[in-house]
């Protein structure tokens, strides 16, 4: 019979069992995971007249916005670029997003589910993995506003595109990575809650999202330390140009993002059963 | 089938009272936990901080019905949350063997937008059941909680009632070997209250159950031990369930020294003759003698002594009135006087007895009390032939009667010459 030992003692004093009870919990929390992801994919739109339509509207927002600044000699950021302007700024736009509601959706979903969380004892994990599930979800409908764009500038998708699928991975995983290892001082304070969306404005600001990136400058500089920037460029590239080998940076971007997000995993598994007297609900 | 699932061993849990501290104590915990603390830093008090559970230990085995009790905010819920695992002991080891489950707040995790039966999936879940099995209790649970019309309508519409039932029915539809009760039904119809009762009575066969509630009458019924608590410190754990409720009892002020109201009367003497031990005993049947010596303090004389019967769950099963003789308030400082019950009427087990002083009644209405001893005597009432709880067992017999007997056999045997 299964047995479980609760003491004052960190998890991390046990590495093996504690390894041993992540696996299990992770296979554990599959289905739970999967109901959760539909009750929140289905609670989201359900109360809605415009329904998935809301999951097209912020990137094509955007795009718009930066579009019509473009074309208005206001910015000018299309110099260098291979594809029509649109078509680089939404591709973009929906890989940066993809990553922006990543790093928001496992703080969000830790906060929503306090209730539920000081009362029931379940595999923790399945609320990060349900959330991450839909903001892959919301991102891959996204994917779809690209079928349109492609038609309408007559263009053609290249073999390229298939890998796109990894630094699309890697994107979503980066960002719930900060989401996760931001969650623990979120539940603490607000001020994380706050903090996040203004940080993520100002991010996508200084990545290479709306513009190619700058040969030198601070903002060169800047995108060239950014370990965004050379995900979204090269899934942009093999998405809507072609062929190309990664930017710089691209593969240690991509492994060191796989070691945190164990790392991360780490963390919130030991943190948050100390945080539980705290989220008393 | 009598293996141990909880051991709870010298447990404590503590709080802080003040949030800004309590969040920034909780930083710092982050960073211990990270760093791998061997937990020994937990078990002193910071400051601000107090034990909400203060060094709790007990065993529950497969069959067993731990019954927890104790005045609200005694850390009965606390205790609960740390067998659950969702708090981390500070001081001690929780152990716990197989499935658990907790009916700590039915429907936790519901949403208002979905259906109830979509709901039950989302709950099930969360509760640990898999989709196979939600399939095959589905019509299950469904019936049990009795809104079969309702199901196909978002929960957002249910009376918190119709929640709770469905609540109660996927939590008792959920395979465990643990079951955690935290006064879960206080909600829900008197008819729903019975069901769920006797859904739990069966449960406790073959799980370990720890049964918050404030209701004595059901933990006197379900629990095969109690565990009082109050501040965070276990009072008394024992497996004489009446005992332990009697100590809950007096955790309460307002029934401290057995006493409410003013000290109009004090009750020097309080006994039952012949029976020297700590519970004295009665006869079912014969006479109950209860010897009392008292003064009168105040100005108001009493003109007769209610004696209040409780039951082990608390409540009043029955009362005798007496009149005080009159020449007895003449004598100064304490009098003595006996109260005699005839044929005592209430079947074995263990009751409390609260002596009231009042000032004479009549039909209409009550006399002003003068002294309230709420629970003056704990009796033990042994020798009645009963297998039911019912306190009241009236006397009665078969009449035999020999006309009767007589009478009705030439009718018989008439009938039998007829065929």
């Amino acid at each position: 019979m299964d047995v479980r030992t609760y003491t004052p003692e960190s998890g991390i004093r046990h590495p093996v069992a504690l390894v041993r009870e992540m696996v299990s919990d992770l296979s554990r929390c599959r289905g739970l995971a999967w109901r959760l992801f539909v009750r929140d994919i289905q609670a989201q739109y359900r109360q809605t007249v415009l329904g998935l339509l809301w999951a097209f509207l912020p990137p094509v927002a955007t795009t718009a916005v930066f579009v019509l600044l473009n074309r208005g000699q206001i910015l000018n950021v299309s110099d260098g670029i291979a594809v029509p302007y649109p078509v680089f700024v939404l591709s973009g736009m929906i890989l940066w997003q993809t990553f922006g509601d990543a790093v928001q959706a496992p703080l969000r979903v830790v906060d929503s589910s306090a209730g539920l969380l000081s009362k029931i004892n379940f595999p923790r994990e399945a609320l990060i993995v349900a959330a991450v599930g839909q903001s892959a979800f919301t991102s891959c409908i996204r994917l779809l506003l690209l079928v349109p764009i492609f038609v309408m500038y007559r263009m053609t998708p290249s073999y390229s595109a298939l890998l796109f699928l990894l630094p699309y991975v890697v994107l979503l995983l980066m960002g719930s990575v900060i989401g996760v290892v931001a969650s623990p001082f979120g539940i603490l304070y607000k001020d994380v809650q706050r903090a996040l969306p203004l940080m993520l404005q100002f991010w996508m600001l200084l990545t290479p999202v709306v513009y190619s990136r700058p040969d030198g400058g601070v903002l060169g500089l800047i995108a060239g330390l950014n370990p965004v920037s050379p995900l979204i460029e090269s899934g942009r590239h093999w998405l809507v140009v072609g062929m190309a080998p990664p930017s710089g940076g691209f593969w240690l971007v991509t492994t060191a993002t796989m070691a945190v997000a164990l790392v991360s995993w780490v963390i919130f598994r030991v943190t948050l059963p100390v945080l539980m007297d705290r989220i008393e609900a | 089938m009598s293996d141990q699932l909880i051991d709870v061993c010298a447990s404590s849990k503590k709080f802080c009272r003040d949030l800004k501290t309590s969040l920034a104590y909780g930083v710092r915990d982050i960073a211990r936990e990270m760093v791998g603390s061997r937990g020994t830093g937990r078990s002193r008090l910071r400051h601000g901080e107090f034990w909400a559970v203060r060094d709790i230990s007990f065993e529950v085995r497969r069959g067993d019905c731990l019954g927890l009790i104790g005045p609200n905010g005694s850390g009965k819920s606390t205790l609960l949350k740390m067998i659950n695992g969702i708090l981390k002991p500070d001081i001690g080891r929780i152990s716990v063997r197989g499935r658990v489950s907790a009916l700590i707040e039915l429907g936790a995790g519901f949403s208002p937008i979905l259906t109830g039966r979509e709901n039950i999936y989302v709950n099930g879940s969360v509760l640990g059941m898999t989709t196979t099995e939600v399939d095959a209790k589905l019509d299950q649970i469904i019936h049990y909680s009795g809104i079969e019309e309702f199901i196909d309508m978002p929960v957002r519409s249910y009376s918190s009632g119709m929640r709770v039932r469905l609540g109660f029915a996927i939590a008792a539809h959920v395979d465990t070997d643990v079951l955690l009760i935290d006064e879960v039904l206080a909600v829900g119809d008197v008819g729903f209250k019975q069901r769920c009762f006797n859904t739990m009575a069966n449960l406790a066969k073959d799980r370990a159950i720890i049964f918050v509630s404030h209701n004595m009458a059901n933990i006197a019924r379900i629990a095969t031990s109690v565990l009082v608590m109050n501040s965070g410190e276990g009072i008394i754990h024992t497996p004489d369930v009446g005992s332990a409720i009697q100590q809950y009892f007096e955790q309460f002020p307002a029934m401290a020294g057995s006493r409410i109201g003013e000290h109009l009367v004090h009750l020097r003497e309080c006994r039952v003759p012949g029976a020297e031990d700590d519970a004295p005993t009665v006869r079912y049947g014969e006479a109950l003698v209860v010897e009392l010596e008292y003064a009168v303090l105040g100005e108001d004389e009493p003109d007769v002594i209610h004696l209040k019967f409780f039951d082990k769950g608390a409540s009043q099963v029955a009362v005798s009135y007496v009149r005080i003789p009159s020449g007895i308030a003449q004598i100064d400082g304490y009098r003595r006087l006996r109260v005699r019950v005839r044929d005592f009427p209430l079947s074995a087990g263990r009751y409390s007895i609260g002596i009231i002083f009042a000032e004479a009644y009549n039909d209409t209405v009550n006399g002003k009390i003068i002294a309230h001893y709420v629970s003056a005597i704990t009796l033990r009432v042994v020798g009645s032939e009963t297998i039911s709880n019912i306190s009241v067992q009236l006397p009665a017999d078969v009449l035999l009667d020999e006309e009767y007997t007589e009478a009705r056999s030439p009718d018989v045997r008439a009938d039998r010459t007829l065929v």
